[in-house]
């Protein structure tokens, strides 16, 4: 192909250039650096999912007795309560989409790679919606910002947990990881 | 020999397209996968900055003010954003309140700034101007956050609902606003187009 697309402002470039006519980027498909950058803020990504699950992401303190909950007891607990769809959209978004996420970025890391041709638009197509998706699963992050804030009394003290850092850090690396990958690779590798 | 200049190509299956004269309200597709290209709009920068305007506006009241007062048990309390920011940190709960700070006040701040100087830029045809302001807002674009604390607070008005009263503020409204022209500014019109506009300044 004569042409290629710049990543950061879309301007349709010659390929013998080598940085963006518009907004004066890098233009060159360097699959190898990216591939590497992606793969290590994933494996990142992944080690902080496992304190963001284990350790509590609130900690209510009624009359100086500690109780903590995690995610998994959050979403149960407001599922016994009767509140299904708030239920489902924090199981959803906290638990279920990023181990999905993990899955499809390690799907596509393995596919530049290997330099896998199949089933490229449906690739193409996860990734972005792994883009679009990636910053609510911050949902529960926020709303322990926001009972942090609203629940203060003599008696109960709400304490942001451990699992609430770790949450955040997740979801921020899995966010740099999936915009390192150049998914132009995958277009311009198997075009034709 | 076509320039580059007249070719666009599709950000999901990168087919090469011919650029068409578009006229305003009509939008071009990719032939292939169907993907929105450019949407025609004759007055970008008028209304960039009529909105960036606006959202500053409504940025500054949600920021000034309560957005939601609950009452729990006879104890009343409200919630701020810049409170509820400076409480974390208060507490010792550095990371969460600087990336707070930065994904739901600096960044959404910067990124509407951002864009209503490209629009006046745009405007008196200050094109080295606005082309740095555009690199700055697609950096931006990717980490402002306030459409999600805005469900994250219905999301935990939700599981306080049973023990407290709720009462929304003018601010929550004004977040409302807010949130919906960026998601005009930033999504719906792509900041793609934004470039494509600057190129033929
Ligand atoms: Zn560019
Ligand atoms: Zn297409």
């Amino acid at each position: 192909m004569r042409y290629i697309r710049c990543n950061f402002c879309g301007a349709t470039n010659l390929r013998s250039r080598d940085l963006c006519r518009r907004c004066g980027g890098k233009i060159a498909i360097n699959p190898k650096s990216s591939l590497q950058t992606a793969f290590a803020f994933l494996v990142a990504a992944i080690i902080f999912y496992i304190p963001a699950n284990i350790y509590p992401i609130l900690e209510t303190s009624k009359f100086g007795t500690p109780e903590a909950s995690t995610i998994l007891e959050g979403v149960i607990a407001m599922y016994k309560a009767g509140d299904y769809p708030v239920a489902m959209i924090i199981f959803i978004a906290s638990v279920l989409i990023p181990i999905l996420k993990f899955i499809v970025l390690f799907y596509i890391l393995f596919s530049l790679w290997r330099k896998k041709c199949k089933k490229l638009e449906q690739k193409i197509w996860l990734y972005h919606l792994i883009e679009f998706t990636g910053p609510w699963s911050l949902i529960d992050v926020f709303v322990v910002v926001i009972l942090v804030a609203l629940i203060h009394f003599k008696n109960i003290a709400i304490i942001p947990g451990i699992g609430a850092t770790s949450f955040a850090l997740m979801v921020v690396l899995t966010m740099i990881s999936a915009l390192s990958i150049d998914v132009r690779v995958l277009g311009e590798k198997c075009e034709r | 020999m076509k320039k580059e200049k007249d070719l666009l190509i599709c950000p999901r299956c990168f087919t090469v397209h011919k650029k068409l004269p578009l006229s305003k309200r009509h939008e071009a597709r990719c032939q292939r996968c169907n993907e929105v290209l450019l949407r025609g709009c004759d007055t970008l920068e008028w209304r960039v900055l009529a909105l960036s305007i606006s959202a500053l506006i409504f940025l500054g009241l949600a920021l000034a003010f309560p957005l939601v007062d609950i009452d729990l048990g006879g104890v009343s309390s409200s919630l701020n954003m810049i409170d509820a920011i400076s409480k974390l940190w208060g507490d010792g709960y550095l990371f969460i309140a600087i990336f707070a700070l930065f994904v739901l006040v600096l960044f959404p701040l910067l990124l509407m700034g951002t864009l209503l100087i490209v629009s006046i830029a745009m405007i008196l045809r200050r094109k080295r101007l606005a082309r740095n302001l555009l690199i700055l807002a697609t950096t931006l674009s990717h980490w402002s956050m306030l459409d999600i604390f805005f469900v994250s607070i219905l999301v935990a008005l939700v599981k306080i609902y049973e023990y407290a009263q709720i009462r929304f503020d003018i601010a929550f409204l004004a977040l409302a606003l807010f949130v919906f022209i960026e998601i005009y500014l930033t999504r719906y019109i792509k900041l793609e187009w934004y470039w494509e506009r600057w190129e033929r300044l």
